[in-house]
């Protein structure tokens, strides 16, 4: 342990000799050697040399960009915050005109994007849609139907329409047979 | 190591104008120079410290360049440095500090033979350095199972160059905090060692 600060740590296991000097108890000894032997552990070869090598190949840091010599300002005022507040003034001039002439050249008209009127009168909208598709030709009948209505079936139910007749279902062409009614002859 | 041996050593770097040299790289190459005789100077007493905490001598060397390695990261502050040799101490101090912290997964390597290898070999037999290097090993495995204030104020009072305002100084704590963290764990280390002899 280190004697020139551990003599007046008031610690309570230890007790002082004749000579006024502190005496560590025999099972102190023991750890504080253990303790010495790793404090006092013996430096290997050429740890200089490679802490030199670290120092070398570390990067510099960071530094502030410099001017090459040739061109350095002989003033020491330039160098100083002058220079810097000036270059860094017309950095911004630069960006910010830049900025402001390309927000110039873009067309800004408020007619460019318009959005699409809502009907009032309710109901689907066209969403703006120039054209809208035709819509398909209806089916067309191939047989008339026949003049005497048909005697409804008795039924212990109403039905929803109990006096209306039942039509026979009227057979249907495809919508590419309607393109020309006019040639499909009417059977009787 | 001069300047002209740091030139040497790669690591100033001289100006590239050959007139007058600038107040800036004046300044810069003495901070460089103070640091070279820093790593002259200082560079044992670090790597013990690290070694103390470490126990393994491939991680206080790493510690120490490390350390130094800061230090060039920070050497326009070696002006304002009132005491070097405590800076750096408390430098290597928190960066070995942090490799325990990061380190702590692996299993301690309180090896005996690493031990053996430290104790001095004059007068001893194979069978006497072996026990003394188990009973150091039995030392300082009840080292580590203090809590580690009382661990860092014990291992930093081991060094014979170290004072215990320095101590304070390096821990960040009163010097009378030193005494009695280092009080405490004397009483911790009596107990566990008469513990470890009463169960033998």
């Amino acid at each position: 342990m280190n004697p020139a600060w551990e003599n007046g740590n008031g610690a309570g296991t230890q007790d002082r000799d004749g000579a006024g000097q502190l005496r560590q108890p025999a099972e102190l000894s023991e750890w504080d050697s253990t303790l010495r032997l790793i404090a006092s552990v013996s430096v290997p070869e050429g740890l200089e040399e490679r802490v030199h090598a670290a120092l070398r190949a570390a990067p510099g840091g960071a530094r502030l960009l410099a001017w090459p010599a040739a061109l350095r300002p002989r003033h020491a005022w330039i160098s100083g915050g002058w220079s810097r507040a000036a270059a860094a003034a017309a950095i911004v001039f630069v960006v910010a005109g830049g900025g402001w002439g390309v927000y110039m050249r873009l067309p800004h008209s408020p007619k460019a994007v318009t959005m699409p009127a809502a009907q009032k009168t309710g109901g689907f909208s066209s969403a703006g849609a120039i054209r809208t598709p035709d819509s398909i030709q209806g089916p067309v009948l191939t047989k008339r139907m026949a003049a005497a209505p048909l005697p409804a079936k008795p039924t212990a139910r109403g039905k929803a329409h109990p006096g209306r007749p039942k039509a026979k279902k009227a057979e249907t062409a495809s919508p590419a047979a309607s393109v020309a009614p006019a040639a499909v002859p009417v059977q009787r | 190591m001069s300047i002209g041996e740091a030139v040497y050593a790669g690591w100033i770097r001289m100006p590239s104008t050959t007139g007058r040299l600038s107040a800036r790289s004046e300044q810069a190459m003495a901070e460089e120079a103070a640091l070279s005789a820093l790593v002259e100077q200082y560079s044992g007493t670090l790597y013990r410290v690290a070694y103390s905490v470490l126990r393994n001598p491939a991680d206080a060397e790493d510690a120490v360049q490390e350390a130094f390695l800061r230090v060039l990261r920070h050497r326009h502050m070696l002006g304002e440095v009132r005491d070097r040799r405590i800076w750096l101490v408390r430098i290597v101090w928190n960066v070995v500090l942090d490799r325990k912290r990061r380190a702590k997964a692996r299993p301690e390597t309180d090896d005996v033979a690493e031990l053996a290898r430290l104790l001095p070999s004059n007068g001893l037999s194979a069978e006497e350095i072996a026990a003394a290097s188990e009973r150091h090993a039995q030392v300082l495995r009840c080292v580590e199972k203090l809590p580690a204030k009382e661990r860092q104020v014990l291992l930093l009072s081991a060094f014979d160059e170290l004072s215990s305002a320095e101590i304070a100084s390096i821990l960040g704590i009163t010097e009378s905090s030193v005494r009695s963290r280092l009080f405490r764990a004397r009483n911790l280390m009596a107990e566990m060692l008469d513990h470890k002899r009463s169960l033998r």
